[in-house]
Order: structure tokens, then C-alpha cells, then sequence
């Protein structure tokens, strides 16, 4: 099991209905996570400030969409470093709605400060 | 290169701090300011474009002033996260307070090195709101405006108050529309020249840097 598909099937839907950021009630936003390096794509919805869904699809409309590779994406929830940083390194690019795209780059900082990924699947998860 | 950190008391549970950067070489008769992006886009004090510029200007025997605005450096305004409070001024989109801690961190950072410096705003992004706004009370000998991004906020007011500005542009920068910028141009004698192929400058920063300081030695 590569680590991307326990991220996305077990550790992310064990923390929906979790505040992204308390306070942030009324933020809700469609986006994706996709990777360039194993052709894959995850949709998140997040309604009310939570994550409410994740699905696996190539095809949908998002606002947002986040490009990155594997390892980036690791290294992003595991935080050792920021989505914003990855983005200014050239790690990640953002699709879609850019202003909406960085604010949600800074809502998951808080995020995965808060509930950093720690599982380690296997050696070769990157 | 020597940091000094100035921390400003806003509020008694507010404090916003500006890092002073100088060399031994410093000229100590020019303060250079450089104005931070919006915090909901990556900016703070350590973004991309604000650090290298910083640096830059150091490396250029200048002493060089950035800071984030209200709740990065924290985290939180008034126990609240700070994302959560600048959604809301996003909302309302009136800035009347980070004006007015801008305000306070010049004159702090200005009282302690050198009252009768001349002094030079550097502005990015968001930061070009707050710079401008600043203009007419501290009347900055020079001003460089880097990508303001007219598509996202009433600029109009801004840069009738301040003709004859000089800005640097991207390409194609999605917040800073070059059409929109040229019309402003023609409508308030802004001085326009590019640089860069979008907003952020990520791997332009020194190209960046390098026609900022050709324009300050004009």
C-alpha cells in the first residue's frame, strides 16, 4: 500500500468533522489533490469548515486544485515543510481560484500542525 | 549582517515585531521599508519576494525594515487564529488598521535608528494597499510598488493620491492585470516597467531584486 492511498482511505477520513481552523464556521470549498507523478487524484469537499468528503476521481470540477508529487505531499503533511512553502519552492502549483488556493494552502497549515500524518506505511511509501 | 528585532506594542495584547537588518557599512541616513503580501497569500515577513529583497538591500549596505502584519508572527488577534481574523478583513476589505499598525512600526523603527532618515517604501502585493496608504503621512522619498493587484482591490483612490509612482509588473500576474495597470498609467503618470512571469516571482526573486535596486539608485 503506498502511502497516498492510506492518507486518503484511512488518516484523512478518521479526521473529518474536525475543524479545519476552529472559528472558520462557514468556510467550504471543493478541491483536489493531484499528483503528478502517479497520475492520481483525490476530491475533498470540506462544508462548515470540515472535511465532510474524499473521493478518488479524475474527473470533477474544483475550485482548486493542488499539483504535486508524492514525496512533496509527504513532506507536507508529515510537516516538515508548509503547503505555502512547497508553493514558493515550486513543490506544489495551484490551479483554479489562486486567492482561494492560497488561503486554503494557509487553513491546512493550521491543519496538519494540528493532526500531522505519522503513520509510516513502508520504506518505499515515497 | 546584523537583525535586530523590534517588537512594537499595538494593543496591550497585540504586538507586531520588525526586523532591522544593516551591515557594517550601513548607511545609517535611509531606512528602507519593505511591505509584506496579504497574509491569506503566503505573506509575511519571510515570503519569497519580502526575504530576498531584505537581504538584498543589506548585502547593498542599506538598512532594510520588513514585518508581518497583525496575528502572523503569533498566530492569533485577540485569541482568535489569525487566518480566521483576516478572512473577515478580507471580507470587509477595510485595512484601516493595518494602516495604522504600519504606522507605528515605522515611527518605532524610525524614532530608534535614525529620526531625520530619508526613507524608501518597497511594496508587494497587499502591501502596496498599506504603503500607499501610508505615503502621505510619512512622504517616502522613494517608492517601488511591486504587483499591486488592482483585480482584487479598488486601487483608483490609491494611486490618484499617489502620481507619478513607479511599479514593477508581472506578466501575467492574475491580481495584477497589465491592461488595468496601463490604464491606470495613462489616467495617474505611473512609471511601469515588468518583470517576472506571475505574481509570485518564484525563481525571478533576484531578477526582482536587481531592478528594484536599478530603480532606487535613480
Amino acid at each position: 500500500m503506498q502511502y497516498v492511498d492510506h492518507f486518503f482511505t484511512r488518516f484523512l477520513p478518521s479526521k473529518t468533522r474536525i475543524p479545519l481552523v476552529e472559528g472558520m464556521d462557514e468556510y467550504s470549498i471543493l478541491f483536489s489533490v493531484d499528483f503528478t507523478d502517479i497520475n492520481r487524484r483525490w476530491l475533498i469537499t470540506v462544508v462548515n469548515g470540515m472535511i465532510t468528503d474524499i473521493q478518488e476521481s479524475q474527473n470533477a470540477n474544483t475550485t482548486v486544485r493542488f499539483k504535486v508529487n508524492t514525496e512533496s505531499f509527504y513532506k507536507i503533511v508529515t510537516k516538515q515543510i508548509s503547503p505555502q512553502a512547497a508553493f514558493f519552492m515550486r513543490q506544489t502549483d495551484i490551479q483554479g481560484n489562486i486567492f482561494e488556493g492560497m488561503k486554503l494552502a494557509r487553513i491546512l497549515s493550521f491543519f496538519f500542525e494540528n493532526h500531522p500524518y505519522s503513520e509510516r506505511i513502508s520504506a518505499d511509501h515515497v | 549582517m546584523y537583525e535586530e528585532i523590534i517588537p512594537v506594542q499595538i494593543t496591550e495584547s497585540l504586538t507586531v515585531n520588525a526586523i532591522v537588518g544593516y551591515n557594517d557599512f550601513a548607511q545609517q541616513d535611509e531606512l528602507v521599508f519593505i511591505f509584506a503580501p496579504h497574509p491569506l497569500l503566503g505573506g509575511d515577513m519571510n515570503n519569497n519576494v519580502v526575504d530576498t529583497l531584505f537581504k538584498g538591500y543589506v548585502d547593498a549596505n542599506k538598512i532594510a525594515v520588513k514585518f508581518s502584519y497583525r496575528g502572523v508572527d503569533s498566530g492569533y488577534v485577540d485569541n482568535e487564529p489569525f487566518i480566521v481574523y483576516w478572512d473577515k478583513l478580507e471580507q470587509t476589505k477595510e485595512f484601516g488598521h493595518i494602516v495604522d499598525d504600519s504606522h507605528t512600526v515605522i515611527n518605532s523603527v524610525i524614532a530608534q535608528f535614525n529620526p531625520d532618515a530619508r526613507l524608501t517604501f518597497v511594496s508587494y502585493s497587499f502591501g502596496n494597499i498599506i504603503a500607499l496608504s501610508l505615503q502621505k503621512q510619512f512622504t517616502a522619498e522613494k517608492f517601488i510598488g511591486i504587483a499591486p493587484p488592482v483585480n482584487e482591490y479598488n486601487f483608483e483612490p490609491l494611486f490618484n493620491n499617489n502620481r507619478g509612482t513607479s511599479y514593477i509588473i508581472p506578466d501575467n500576474d492574475v491580481f495584477c492585470g497589465s491592461n488595468k495597470m496601463q490604464e491606470y498609467a495613462t489616467k495617474y503618470g505611473l512609471i511601469i516597467t515588468t518583470c517576472g512571469d506571475d505574481h509570485f516571482f518564484r525563481g525571478n526573486e533576484q531578477a526582482l531584486l536587481e531592478k528594484t535596486m536599478t530603480m532606487l539608485e535613480v
